[in-house]
């Protein structure tokens, strides 16, 4: 180390903390260092067990996290699927690619307009679910890699890889101490730093980044079970309790729920989420403050937060992974060299992190409110008002900066939760309505075809892991 | 059977005012919703002149007359158009410089590091390369050559895309051809009055000089500055930012084409002002903005006079305007589309694509009479957010200057736009670039202006440190090499157009 080197600080032992170690060292140039500060690892709970990470996303391409798959520590995931959650009907959450519409009308004012044809038409949400083939993939428990062939169903797909976060946590330690990050038993506080990156939960977020009273909880029961099937997907429950998530990997995986502590005691948690989840072998457990929210300004001076310091939501639709690869992406685009450009690093970062985070937990927000406890929390934001108005105004989306979501998912969520939106486009009208049903049936048979011929997915890992 | 939509659709659409606005809007209407029920009437009056804005295009323009059925050919031929790659800006920054914003990307990205990065970088080490000669488009612009651009990635000419500059008012006319062979009624008649509903504060109708009432569900205003019904009828707040863009005041004039028919429209900064210079195939179109507070008008016609390329073919005539835009552009049932809903300088060729704008918004949410509010909140958040993000892209051209003309001393010193004022600080001082998807000025063009008007990084991302200084060396040469044999390869721009026109049986 040298007088004029750049020392990054990071503060924390988890998954945040080594991926953020593991990032700066491949991309910082030469006179900056980084050090880790060797804090304990989280307890159970406290950061993601389960990684939903983007195949080609910061996360993989640091860890090489496609060939954990290979080794047994982990999956791919499609999705959520919310249990019994609107009469008694499942709901899928997919990002999948967008389905072309017919003859230039978007797909869902063709389905709206179907539905509105005949009073024998199933409801707008039931023509919809057939045409969500990366639901359907994922509901059934199966899985193959996007085709590129455009014509293919298997087009659609846009999976992400479901990993064991203690295992990625490991590797990526590994890689940032070859890459000579250097692990510290001091107090990193007492280092001069260039930046401090700070990764530990710290209590309740304060101000509009409070979201307790959206989201209904506060604490977080989480076990991890060993056992049960391998499914490409999360699988979600909005019981009396709390929120409940099952994360699977191979031979086990995690589960959780998010409650509220004063309507719930820890015991009734426990007993709630033992029997949602059903018979299975729990092989550890803990029980944790879990306040949602985010840091509105998690870039301040040269202090960053990032992972648990920066948001935290709980594993409902593997959310805090997903932030902290969003964090990560966004620290390397904002990257300072030099004490003068932090500031103007930190507003960048701060403004495309912040809204992504917004998008995102409106998402999780919106799903809540149209779940059986959806009366007891606080109602939507500006943001999610105005997708729901223009939602059920005209069965559209709405144009906001760096929203991660697609307004064919919006529109998809929002019938499938079982808003109804009051007209379609009048481009609609002009389609001869019985060519357009055709064309629907010809693509859900197409779906039904490629559904039907595709391994289930513990069958593909397997595969996977056979070296096949 | 036809299926309604819903209860209280729109039977009835009454368009003022036929200029640009007015015959974007029902030709685009008009194809929209054909053989539906919707019935559209345009109102005119031959006694009022049209200001006939923008001769000069954004790309966008490409997607919206494909949408509306337009073969480009046949707009080329019937508006006497020409290709358009970018925006000259001469003497901007101080006298003597020149720089062209072109609608295209510079370089590529290296490493996963976008490529002003690596040119910033590059630059502070003493490589003297200008950061066009990594821009086809540029480069291709300035020797006045053109091609269209093609599908393959690899290849350097997908690496931009083009616009028209055209007869404003040949396209008008054109499209009032279009519009009315697909049953938009045109009516003669000059609108003196409104009938406002007195439960619902809706306009009923707009009665003309001779009585008649034209009545509709929704009423477009496209009646210019005046703003006919969204002003005068409904009195929505108009938002002045004359304090941030202070030419209010503008002489135009054709002239006759002499000098090569360049892929381009140039803006020539001005003691005052600012000129333009649109060639188009039959004349070139010509025009002094200033600001009257700094120049008197004899000279500004003089200095508009003394600068044409070729002979004068009519009188200069002279515009007023207010830079703004309305708070609500859509009111009611009134929907404010060109002038009437603000009025930008067209410095960066925004008029037709705020037109355009206007009216694809309009259309995708194309109301009924239940619940229009819903609607005009959404409309009126998102034409916002364009005109503000435009309005401080223009603003940039201004107060980034070097030179020391009382008017452009006065620019350089003004109170920014907060908004403005953190992408420029953010450029400086590290090379980042604004981050927005709503908006038609995305990075490559603020890069284009920033450095453009002499403001270069300090600072870049530190990843390119990492590069290997030979590697970087031999991809930049490459890369300007590239840019060099594909312009040599170029056809002349009016060889491309005469010949597509011959091919297309057009010119002999």
């Amino acid at each position: 180390m040298t007088g004029t080197e750049k020392i990054w600080v990071i503060q924390g032992g988890g998954l945040a903390a080594w991926a953020a170690a593991a990032l700066l060292a491949r991309h910082l140039p030469s006179g900056h260092s980084v050090l880790i500060e060797a804090a304990a690892p989280p307890a159970l709970g406290e950061e993601p067990e389960v990684v939903i990470a983007d195949p080609d996303g910061v996360l993989v391409q640091l860890s090489d996290g496609a060939g954990l798959l290979a080794h047994g520590h982990g999956g791919f995931f499609l999705g959520s699927l919310l249990r019994n959650w609107r009469d008694g009907r499942d709901i899928a959450v997919v990002e999948q690619e967008p389905l072309p519409g017919i003859d230039g009308v978007a797909l869902a004012d063709v389905v709206l307009r179907v539905a509105r044809q005949s009073p024998d038409a199933p409801d707008y949400a039931a023509l919809l679910a057939p045409l969500q083939f990366q639901a359907r993939v994922m509901a059934a428990g199966r899985y193959a890699h996007p085709s590129p062939d455009r014509q293919s169903p298997r087009s659609l797909l846009r999976p992400r890889l479901m990993l064991d976060a203690r295992v990625l946590t490991a590797r990526l330690r590994d890689i940032a101490l070859r890459a000579g990050v250097r692990e510290t038993p001091e107090d990193a506080r007492e280092v001069r730093a260039f930046m401090t990156l700070e990764t530990r939960a710290n209590g309740v977020f304060s101000g509009d980044g409070d979201w307790t009273a959206r989201l209904g909880y506060d604490r977080c029961l989480t076990v991890r079970f060993a056992g049960g099937d391998h499914a490409p997907r999360l699988d979600i429950a909005n019981l009396e309790e709390g929120l409940a998530s099952r994360s699977p990997l191979p031979g086990g995986g995690f589960a959780s729920l998010a409650y509220a502590a004063d309507r719930a005691t820890a015991d009734v948690a426990k007993t709630a989420l033992a029997a949602w989840l059903g018979g299975i072998d729990v092989a550890a457990q803990s029980d944790v403050a879990l306040a949602p929210g985010l840091d509105t300004h998690p870039w301040s001076g040269r202090r960053l937060a990032i992972g648990p310091a920066a948001a935290r939501f709980g594993d409902a639709l593997g959310l805090d992974s997903v932030l902290l690869e969003r964090q990560l992406t966004q620290l390397v685009a904002s990257l300072p060299g030099a004490s003068d450009q932090i500031s103007a690093c930190a507003e960048a970062y701060n403004e495309a992190v912040v809204r992504d985070m917004r998008h995102r937990a409106d998402r999780l927000h919106f799903i809540l409110l149209c779940g059986s406890q959806g009366q007891r929390l606080a109602p939507a934001g500006d943001d999610l008002a105005r997708r729901i108005a223009q939602f059920t105004s005209r069965n559209a989306g709405v144009g906001l900066d760096g929203d991660p979501y697609d307004a064919q998912h919006w529109i998809m969520l929002m019938a499938s939760l079982g808003l109804m939106p009051r007209r379609y486009d009048i481009q609609a009208d002009r389609l001869d309505i019985k060519a357009a049903m055709a064309s629907l049936g010809r693509m859900v048979i197409a779906f039904d075809q490629t559904l039907a011929a595709l391994p289930a997915h513990s069958q593909f890992i397997d595969r996977l892991r056979e070296g096949g | 059977m036809m299926i309604q939509n819903d209860a209280g659709p729109i039977r009835k659409i009454v368009i003022l005012g036929g200029g640009t606005a007015g015959w974007m809007t029902a030709a685009a209407l008009s194809h929209r919703l054909a053989g539906s029920p919707v019935s559209i009437e345009l109102v005119e009056s031959d006694e009022i002149g049209i200001v006939g804005v923008g001769e000069a295009t954004l790309p966008h323009i490409r997607a919206f007359n494909t949408a509306m059925g337009i073969d480009e050919q046949t707009l080329i031929d019937q508006t006497q158009a020409t290709f358009k790659l970018g925006i000259q800006f001469v003497d901007w920054g101080r006298p003597g410089d020149s720089y062209i914003h072109p609608f295209g990307a510079y370089g590529e990205p290296i490493e996963g590091i976008d490529f002003h990065h690596v040119w910033a970088a590059r630059r502070a080490m003493g490589d003297a390369a200008d950061i066009s000669d990594y821009s086809y488009p540029v480069r291709a612009a300035e020797a006045n050559r053109f091609q269209r651009p093609v599908s393959d990635p690899g290849s350097m000419l997908s690496t931009f895309s083009y616009a028209f500059q055209f007869d404003a008012s040949l396209y008008a006319a054109f499209l009032r051809q279009v519009s009315c062979g697909r049953g938009v009624v045109r009516t003669e008649g000059r609108v003196v009055d409104h009938v406002l509903n007195g439960a619902t504060g809706d306009v009923d109708a707009v009665v003309l000089s001779d009585g008649r009432r034209v009545s509709g569900d929704l009423f477009v205003d496209c009646s210019g500055f005046r703003g006919r019904l969204i002003n005068q009828a409904l009195e929505t707040t108009f938002e002045d930012w004359s304090h941030w863009l202070p030419c209010d005041s503008a002489f135009a004039v054709p002239c006759r084409t002499t000098a090569p028919v360049g892929p381009y429209t140039r803006a020539t900064a001005r003691a005052a002002g600012w000129q333009w210079r649109i060639p188009l195939q039959h004349r070139t179109g010509n025009g002094h903005v200033f600001s009257s507070a700094h120049i008197s008008d004899e000279d500004a016609v003089a200095t508009l006079m003394s600068n044409l390329e070729g002979q004068a073919l009519a009188e200069p005539r002279r515009l007023s305007f207010k830079t703004g835009r309305r708070q609500r552009l859509w009111s009611r049932n009134v929907v404010a589309i060109g002038l009437s809903g603000g009025f930008l300088e067209p410095l960066e060729s925004t008029s037709i694509y705020l037109i355009q704008l206007g009216i694809t918004t309009l259309l995708d949410m194309f109301p009924d009479r239940v619940g229009m509010a819903a609607d005009a909140q959404e409309y009126n958040r998102i034409m916002a957010l364009e005109f503000d993000r435009i309005r401080d892209f223009l603003v940039l051209h201004y107060v980034a200057n070097q030179r020391d003309e009382p008017f452009w001393r006065e620019m350089r010193t003004m109170t920014w736009p907060d908004s403005l004022s953190a992408k420029v600080e953010a450029f400086k001082s590290r090379g980042l670039l604004p981050d927005y998807d709503i908006g038609v000025f995305l990075p490559p063009s603020w890069l284009a202006v920033l450095v453009g008007q002499n403001i270069v990084p300090n600072g870049w991302d530190p990843r390119v440190d990492r590069l290997e200084p030979h590697v970087l060396s031999d991809k930049l040469g490459a890369l300007r090499d590239a840019v060099r044999s594909t312009v040599d390869r170029t056809p002349d721009h009016m060889t491309f157009i005469r010949d597509a026109a011959a091919r297309a049986g057009g010119l002999q």
